[in-house]
């Protein structure tokens, strides 16, 4: 009997019933009686002293009811907060203001319009200072120290480093061949098309209810408990139906805490929703990564070492919400699909005058710079050496039978078949026969490139004796209970912005108890109801929650088999668990289905048992689950316009065993998106003066479904070996392996030209000026 | 030329506020707004209609799309009074006496949405495409709707979500469906 | 940004200095509608409804004369604020004369920070220069038709 909605059947998703009718519970469409709106003054100077903040027209404009300044919050102890790497960061500004679009004061007021009108009166008077944007700038000997809160008078943050210093330079001298490249990863911004907001409320007893653009709603609720000093009881984080997150909705934005503040001074709940402008220019920000990367290998192509070194802009904090022990995320998994046995990174976080954040854009913590790294200077390699970048990395891959893999910079690798994923991209695409084609095209003066994409993800986060976030260790939860007739309901600690949970955990829930997924309700995001958990980024909630919910369903299923034994008159050593119920082995038709045992645990449970049929689980992952593929991009550039165009993108992923193939697709089609995006379209800089270049959707381009290829999707199955279901995740895989892919196959297009490298994103502007300049167009 | 003071705020003719009457999915609705009240404001505070989405401040995303009079438009670029008068349909209006529309019935079958914030926009621009097309090729469906930003599905599903309306709408038992 | 230029105007040099440093005078060659209120010789302050395409608003702006050499040189700071936004101006003028002609060489360093120099970034120059130029124009025109 197999159950319907099972484990790899690819069943339409629940969610989808409400979202279609417009009746989606999105956090703006929350609406309380006597609710308040609140808006937020922001500094248009990067970085300047406060000398005064005049509200009296703000307090007389019709509908205001209050405004908040740094000095009215600095009486509760709450212009500063805490970070999630344990910086700390202003709620608002008593002295200073340390980035453009920096909040500076709130207006509450009846009407969104009102506190719209009350910001524009508020009046402040900014004495600008030297700004710094550049942390090369930064670190110099003489540069504005811009935190003088810190014990150390310097810009430097923190310096983080792993692996074999000395072995690796040795190996690097020793190498025939060494390749170096500069690469910067410039600074994006996720833009989930749903902005972040809150809608604050305290009941007449005093408890707070937040409804929030959260993907983490108990470590927020914790957060919130510490920072404010309520009792952590009285409060309540609804995480409801959200729009995107992709890491853009992890951080504590002080919006959040000023909704909460205004609340609680008003007694009315206050809803506070950003505008898009708002969102680029002020809230977590990813990549900013300047990274020198240098790779050894022998004459006849082995790889011997790698170096990395990167500076890392965080803004004027750290306000990165990686795991505490790991500044740079995971950016160590750099050593990628090859098994160097030397290699070294180190990293230095720098301060400057922009928004904090760092990891907020489907990443995995720094994974998707690590990938972009080895994947490009891999390819740099091959070129230098003379060979066919996919026989290059064929020939380096670590081998099937090595796993599980310790990499030279500590991780263990689960399982891995890079050769496999990779064959099958280039017989999909017919790898060979492009490479006749550009031949043939280069002859004729035609640009046409191929570029490979082979990455190793790490997700997962994690093992309790290494991951935690504010002390918070990172495992996640499921709790299970069924019901008298044999429907179920199930609570996790994750936190679903669109991947499908209500329809994916409703179907390893199948698997494991025979129970129908239509029959399975799922729910998430309500701290007064949901097991603790870490909430949903890094792609972590299959890997973490959902062995949570295999763990929690077969210690239902323990239960259940003594009931169906004292159902079946048989000791329950004589039952098996065969086609989703429990038979009497040998006797098939002698079985019990979950819903009568279900049914029993209520009304016929044998004495002495308690009575129900629910289980939770807390799972400690025993370690990270590393997805990887292989990606093939096939590009043609118009040499008038220096325009890319993606003629073919063949993306072959891994992610061990598929709970549902159309939802894994769908994540893949949208990760490959979100690395089209940084490799051709999307950046954030800073002029001089610390203003923001791209801090609207003017300016700042998404993808469109112009610009987006038909994305080519295919996979291999190498399940986790220490996942309960084999499962590994795969939400971000495509984001980490695809831009490398893509600037492989440009660079592929121009390297007779002689080019190595070129800085994403790819314009048309900048392939026009290196053709113009080689004259070869 | 010099103005010595400042024009003053309010529209001494009409004042700062006005009767709205706009017929919305069938039904007449009317509200006392300001002036200066966005069209997707009207629909989802006063209204209550909160299907339709904001997305961005520029116009961009087309997460606000509904259409007026037929005509697929950026109801965060038009104001309430702008509407008076005329008809306005928007995601809550597609289900009829139960019954999905294609185009919903597409989104679910192709996994055409994933957050489903961008869905009611990218959906009533669809409707206002085959409309006008009702055998789009795939770059024509494309290019109408490259005005509604997705950050989920990278678009491909989408695409298949809107052939499958179209062919559902274009076929024996779909035809003709507005 | 850096603006500068020159123009030649059929008026004496004691006519065109006192045209620009007579606060009634020199704002009535600004087009965009604005208020101004004199505080003393070197202090003025008012309002500017100004703006870059669509990112149009009132600004409040106060001024002060830097450097006054009648009837040759001058130099004079202006800031505002307003809309998100803030910007600051520091304009030089050199007058001489020679036969009737007065030869006016000015300069303006403009910096803009907020709303305006971001989402009015790629607009900002062009439409700055514009202004910049207009208001000259319409000073020279205003000197050499009075």
């Amino acid at each position: 009997m197999t159950v319907h909605g099972g484990v790899g059947q690819s069943i339409k998703r629940k969610e989808d019933a409400r979202f279609v009718r417009g009746k989606g519970n999105y956090v703006d469409d929350v609406k309380l009686p006597g609710m308040l709106y609140l808006d937020i003054v922001r500094s248009p100077y990067a970085h300047a002293r406060i000398r005064y903040i005049n509200i009296e027209k703000a307090l007389k404009v019709p509908g205001v009811l209050a405004v908040i300044r740094g000095k009215d919050l600095e009486a509760a102890n709450l212009a500063w907060m805490p970070t999630l790497m344990s910086d700390k960061q202003m709620v608002l500004p008593v002295e200073r203001v340390m980035y453009q679009s920096q909040e500076v004061a709130a207006v509450v007021a009846d009407s969104r319009y009102a506190a719209a009108d009350g910001v524009a009166a508020v009046e402040v008077d900014y004495e600008p200072l030297p700004v710094v944007v550049d942390p090369m700038k930064a670190l110099e000997p003489g540069a504005p120290i811009l935190r003088p809160d810190r014990k150390e008078q310097t810009n430097r943050i923190w310096h983080w480093e792993v692996g074999d210093r000395e072995g690796t330079d040795k190996a690097l001298k020793e190498s025939d061949v060494v390749v170096k490249e500069n690469l910067y990863i410039p600074r994006i911004h996720v833009s989930s098309i749903e902005t972040c907001g809150c809608v604050a409320s305290f009941d007449a007893m005093g408890k707070l209810t937040v409804w929030m653009t959260t993907q983490a709603p108990h470590a927020i609720r914790t957060v919130f408990a510490l920072v404010a000093g309520l009792p952590e009881q009285k409060i309540r984080i609804i995480s409801p139906d959200i729009g995107g997150g992709f890491g853009g909705k992890v951080p504590v934005y002080p919006g959040y805490v000023l909704a909460v503040v205004a609340a609680l001074k008003t007694g009315h709940p206050v809803k506070w929703i950003e505008d898009r402008s708002e969102n680029i220019q002020a809230d977590s920000f990813a990549r900013d990564y300047h990274i020198s990367a240098e790779i050894g290998a022998t004459r006849d192509g082995k790889l011997t070492a790698l170096r990395v070194k990167t500076i890392a802009d965080h803004g004027y904090t750290d306000a990165a919400a990686n795991p505490s022990k790991f500044p740079a995320g995971l950016f160590h998994i750099v050593t990628g699909s090859y098994p160097f046995e030397k290699a070294h990174v180190e990293v230095d976080g720098v301060y400057t005058n922009k928004p904090p954040g760092g990891i907020a854009y489907r990443c995995s913590f720094r994974v998707t710079e690590a990938a972009f790294t080895i994947e490009r200077i891999v390819d740099s390699l091959a070129r230098k050496l003379g060979m066919d970048p996919a026989e290059f990395r064929m020939k380096n891959f670590i081998p099937p039978e090595a796993f599980p893999f310790k990499s030279a910079l500590g991780w263990e690798y689960d399982s891995g078949n890079y050769q496999g994923a990779l064959r099958k991209a280039m017989d999909i695409v017919d790898y060979d026969a492009l490479r006749k084609e550009q031949a043939e095209k280069r002859k004729r003066g035609e640009l046409m490139g191929i570029g490979i994409s082979s990455f190793t993800e790490i997700v997962g986060a994690g093992p309790s004796h290494t991951f935690d976030i504010l002390g918070l260790k990172m495992f996640d939860s499921c709790e299970i209970r069924i019901h008298p007739t044999g429907k179920a309901i199930a609570r996790f600690g994750t936190k679903s912005q669109g991947q499908g949970h209500e329809t994916t955990y409703a179907q390893i829930l199948a698997e494991e108890l025979g129970i129908s997924s239509e029959d399975i309700a799922i729910e998430e995001g309500d701290t007064d109801t949901a097991p603790y958990g870490l909430g949903t980024y890094a792609s972590r909630s299959t890997p973490t929650a959902g062995a949570a919910a295999s763990i929690a369903a077969r210690k239902i299923r323990d239960k259940a088999q003594k009931i169906a034994a004292h159902l079946l008159e048989v000791s329950p050593d004589d039952l098996e668990w065969k086609d989703h119920k429990f038979q009497v082995k040998g006797v098939p038709d002698k079985a019990k289905t979950m819903a009568e045992i279900a049914f029993a645990a209520y009304t016929n449970h044998p004495p002495g048992m308690e009575a129900g049929l629910e289980a939770v689980d807390y799972y400690d992952p025993p370690n990270l689950t590393y997805p990887f593929g292989s990606y093939i991009c096939v590009v043609d550039i118009d040499k008038e316009t220096g325009e890319v165009k993606i003629r073919r993108f063949v993306a072959v992923d891994d992610c061990g065993t598929i709970i549902n193939p159309m939802i894994v697709e769908g994540q893949i089609h949208g990760g490959l998106t979100m690395g089209l995006a940084p490799a051709l379209l999307e950046e954030i800089h800073y002029d001089e003066n610390g203003n923001i270049l791209g801090g609207s959707f003017m300016d700042y381009l998404l993808p469109t479904a112009v610009e987006t290829p038909k994305w080519e999707t295919a996979k291999t199955t190498t399940p986790s070996p220490h996942h309960p279901i084999g499962a590994k995740g795969v939400g971000e895989s495509a984001t980490v392996g695809a831009p490398a892919a893509i600037v492989n196959a440009v660079v592929d297009a121009l390297a007779h030209l002689g080019v190595t490298h070129i800085d994403i994103p790819i314009t048309p502007w900048k392939v026009w000026k290196i053709l113009h300049e080689k004259r070869a167009a | 030329m010099v103005l010595a003071e400042m024009p003053s705020a309010g529209d001494e003719e009409t004042g700062p506020f006005v009767n709205v009457h706009v017929t919305v999915n069938g039904a007449p609705r009317s509200a006392t707004v300001e002036t200066r009240t966005l069209l997707v404001h009207f629909l989802r505070e006063n209204l209550s209609l909160t299907g339709t989405h904001i997305g961005c401040d520029t116009t961009n995303c087309g997460a606000c799309t509904i259409l007026l009079d037929g005509k697929a438009v950026k109801s965060c670029t038009i104001l309430a009074v702008q509407a008076d008068g005329r008809e306005v349909r928007t995601v809550e209006g597609l289900e009829t006496d139960g019954k999905l529309h294609p185009i919903q019935e597409g989104f679910i079958e192709e996994h055409g949405l994933q957050c489903g914030f961008c869905t009611p926009g990218m959906m009533m621009c669809s409707v206002a495409l085959l409309q006008k097309n009702p055998h789009p090729t795939e770059e024509q469906i494309r290019r109408a709707i490259s005005g509604n930003l997705c950050r989920c599905t990278g678009y491909v599903n989408i695409v298949k979500a809107i052939q499958h309306a179209a062919n559902q709408m274009a076929g024996p038992s779909g035809g003709g469906r507005p | 940004m850096h603006f500068e230029g020159t123009f030649t105007v059929r008026a004496s040099s004691t006519r065109v200095w006192s045209f620009f440093l007579s606060p009634q005078e020199f704002s009535s060659a600004i087009d965009d509608p604005h208020t101004i209120e004199v505080i003393d010789a070197d202090h003025f302050r008012g309002t500017i409804k100004a703006g870059v395409a669509f990112i149009r608003g009132t600004f409040t702006w106060s001024a002060t004369v830097k450097e006054r050499v009648p009837p040759e040189r001058a130099q004079m700071a202006v800031h505002g604020s307003g809309m998100g936004s803030a910007f600051d101006i520091v304009a030089t003028l050199s007058v001489s004369e020679s036969a009737g002609l007065t030869t006016v060489k000015w300069a303006a360093d403009v910096q803009m920070s907020g709303t305006i120099a971001t989402t009015g970034a790629r607009l900002l120059q062009g439409t700055t220069e514009k202004k910049t130029n207009a208001f000259f124009e319409n000073a020279r025109k205003m000197l050499e038709g009075a």
